[in-house]
């Protein structure tokens, strides 16, 4: 069964709301927490989707099913919604052997990433 | 022998109390497991097995003893081919010891320390057995590790009183043993001999404790025995070096290595005992090795490593593992957790967490479900079934989509489960719950420890009890009743054996003229101070007591009349050069008559018969002199 497509586009590159919420948790202890999670994560999403190629490249469901996962619920956490969205997906397709489909959703998320860190950097110069 | 004869009704007492460093989990199944002589290799590898980290150190040990290191052991079972069976269990036992007394209730007493100094010793026995061979390096291990356990015994039965034993001879110079008998009425030395015995560990072990700190070594029961007692002395006398990495000024001499061989021996255990501190996690490998002297290179080059002490934060907070392969949500977990007063340690794999589960000893271990390699649930059974992780409260953080499969959490022994992504009040709140679970298991172990003490405490006034009607009031040595009674024991022992026994009549000179001249109360510290001259300076087995007035015997099991003669020339030496004397200034001197079992000599009355004619041959021949053969017959005297 195919999975339905999702309308990544809708979904926010970074949620504001999220960041507000992670920036009060910070509050004047902490003020750089947000832009401390926002780089773990970029540094951790590199390097997932380097797995995710790897494991696509192998043909491995599995392996591409539990780094989506896990990319998917890092990604909640610091507001990258889109990327989220996009996991959630890929997780779906690697799940049911859908290999071309899983293929699009990395690229996707490759670009989705991107966008974070542009956002990211945008946000920092604001600062 | 002697310490498992002597020691046997005191441990019984002390067990009662249950509070003596035992071995526990593993450590006790093997000894349950080994009592008998019956039982298999297979038997004890599989016990062992089922602890990774008592592995994981069986293996370095059994690695470290192999010559080659191209073919690494890998295995329990191999490890106990290539030692031996029995020498992997005496260092399974061991370790069971060290990890499960790891801190106590006894103020003064440093367990750290402790534990670090015994590993130097355990090092420095293992490197010298390499080096003059005759004694199993394994074995010299487990001794070494295991040589000052009686003092650990006291403090964990005794915690308040040992600090007080600690206090008086740290502070007030007392000797530890005098100390240690006088408000315990057992010495370290003596309960870790029984101790030894009493885990079934082989008796030439006792032996080497017993004779460690004697002035000159106790009859071996056997050759081998001989040897790991003269290893297990020269060991001491190198472990401090190899603590302070070679920098305790003078080096220890007599040892059975060339000076040319010791600065690399030293390195190398010094190198040895970094890691092995590493391993177990004490504090050593983090001490600084002091500057100074550094006998060789070698030293300079010695490996220090910083390990984080594993502290006990105090107040409120836990001190809580947060595992998690998501950097993000470790972040965001640890940042809630410590905001709520709790102390937080960060792994980003089962592996790097097992470690540090290993090092910092969390009360509570929270951990991600889905992990590479090694993941929540492996790492929970992991941890149960390590023995010191054993009682960590643990939550499994799990998606929702695994929500119906928590019950394989359980099975796996975590505590409590909990879906992500979470709420942190939500988390707290779980946190909390699990710190009061936490809270009320230390308070029944205190309890439990209490209660234990009031046992042992029961067990010291019954021990004082006994122990008062054998024992002598002015000079606290056992009396008459007690001498007769050790003499009677150690005869017929000596009888059944066919083993030497000596005993030595003593008798203060011109001591009617001290009362009569300078009151009782100068003859009462006379009686005192001689005694306690006597009780320092003999063997460990001897036995000193107050037969009456001034009075003494020494019962010297083992000892021939050459050796008993030798100790009562020392006795009769330090007493006349003992500070004290009266009248003109003429010192305290001693007469003494030795005698020993023989033909025609073999009962009680024979030989204090002998030995108090003696004394009267000493005397008459001036005093202030030791006799151990009666006067020539009389054609001789007469020519």
């Amino acid at each position: 069964m195919r999975v339905p497509v999702s309308q990544p586009q809708a979904d926010p590159v970074l949620d504001l709301s999220v960041l507000a919420a992670l920036r009060e948790l910070g509050g004047v202890d902490e003020p750089g927490l947000v832009d401390e999670l926002l780089e773990l994560f970029l540094q951790d999403s590199t390097r997932r989707l380097a797995n995710l190629e790897d494991a696509l490249a192998r043909g491995d469901g599995l392996g591409l099913a539990r780094t989506a996962h896990t990319l998917r619920s890092s990604s909640t956490n610091v507001g990258a919604l889109r990327v989220a969205r996009i996991c959630m997906d890929l997780e779906a397709c690697a799940r049911d052997g859908e290999v071309r489909d899983a293929a699009l959703r990395v690229r996707e998320l490759a670009r989705a990433l991107a966008a974070v860190r542009a956002a990211h950097t945008q946000l920092r110069r604001a600062a | 022998m002697n310490g498992k004869e002597r020691a046997g009704k005191p441990i019984e007492e002390l067990k009662l109390a249950g509070n003596l460093p035992s071995p526990t989990g593993v450590g006790l199944a093997i000894l349950e497991l080994t009592r008998g002589e019956d039982y298999s290799m297979g038997d004890v590898t599989r016990v062992i097995q089922t602890d990774p980290a008592l592995t994981g150190r069986i293996l370095r040990i059994a690695n470290s003893a192999v010559s080659s290191p191209s073919q690494p052991i890998t295995s329990v079972s191999q490890a106990a081919m290539r030692l031996g069976v029995r020498s992997v269990r005496n260092v399974a036992l061991g370790f069971s010891l060290v990890s499960g007394n790891r801190s106590g209730g006894c103020r003064s007493f440093d367990y750290e320390r402790y534990w670090a100094s015994s590993l130097a010793v355990a090092v420095a026995a293992q490197a010298l057995a390499e080096e003059v061979r005759g004694v199993t390096p394994t074995d010299a291990f487990t001794c070494g590790l295991l040589s000052d356990i009686g003092s650990l015994a006291l403090a964990s039965i005794h915690p308040e009183r040992y600090s007080e034993v600690l206090r008086r001879a740290h502070v007030g110079g007392e000797s530890l043993l005098l100390a240690e008998r006088e408000l315990l009425d057992i010495d370290h030395v003596q309960l870790g001999c029984a101790l030894i015995s009493e885990w079934g560990l082989p008796e030439s072990f006792a032996h080497a404790l017993a004779s460690s700190d004697a002035r000159e070594p106790e009859v071996a029961p056997s050759p081998e025995a001989q040897r790991l007692a003269r290893l297990l002395r020269q060991a001491l006398a190198l472990a401090p070096h190899i603590s302070a990495g070679g920098a305790t000024g003078e080096l220890p001499e007599g040892l059975d290595l060339d000076a040319a061989r010791l600065g690399t021996v030293i390195a190398r255990c010094r190198a040895d005992w970094l890691d092995w501190s590493r391993t177990l996690q004490l504090p050593s490998a983090a001490r600084e090795p002091s500057a100074g002297l550094v006998p060789t290179a070698g030293l300079e080059g010695a490996p220090t490593c910083a390990v984080t002490q594993a502290r006990r934060k105090p107040g409120s907070g836990l001190r809580i593992l947060a595992v998690d392969d998501d950097p993000v949500s470790l972040r965001l977990i640890a940042l809630h957790l410590s905001r709520a007063g709790h102390e937080v340690i960060r792994a980003t794999t089962g592996r790097e967490a097992l470690l540090a589960a290993l090092e910092h000893a969390p009360q509570m271990v929270i951990t991600d479900w889905m992990m590479p390699d090694m993941d929540g649930l492996e790492l929970c059974r992991t941890l149960r079934s390590t023995e010191e992780c054993r009682g960590m409260y643990v939550i499994v953080l799990t998606g929702r989509d695994r929500e119906s499969r928590a019950v394989e959490a359980f099975d796996a022994g975590a505590d409590e489960y909990f879906l992500k992504p979470f709420e942190s009040r939500l988390l707290l709140a779980r946190v909390g719950v699990g710190q009061r679970t936490i809270e009320l298991r230390e308070q029944v172990e205190s309890d439990r420890r209490i209660q234990a003490q009031q046992v042992a405490d029961m067990s010291v006034l019954n021990r004082k009890l006994e122990a008062a009607a054998m024992t002598d009031v002015l000079t606290r040595l056992p009396n008459r009743r007690f001498a007769l009674r050790r003499l009677e024991e150690d005869l017929s022992i000596a009888l059944a054996s066919d083993t030497a026994l000596s005993v030595v009549m003593i008798d203060i000179d011109y001591f009617k003229l001290v009362n009569d001249e300078h009151g009782h109360g100068m003859g009462d510290l006379v009686l005192r101070e001689t005694a306690n001259v006597l009780r320092g300076i003999v063997r460990r087995e001897d036995t000193v007591c107050r037969l009456g007035g001034e009075e003494f015997l020494v019962v010297c099991p083992g000892a021939n009349l050459e050796h008993a003669t030798a100790t009562a020339e020392r006795m009769r030496r330090a007493v006349a050069h003992h500070v004290i004397s009266f009248g003109y200034g003429r010192p305290v001197t001693i007469s003494a008559g030795v005698a020993q079992r023989e033909e025609g000599a073999d009962s009680v009355d024979d030989l204090l018969r002998v030995a108090d004619r003696r004394v009267y041959l000493a005397k008459a021949a001036g005093r202030d002199q030791v006799c151990s053969e009666d006067p020539p017959p009389p054609h001789a005297k007469s020519a």
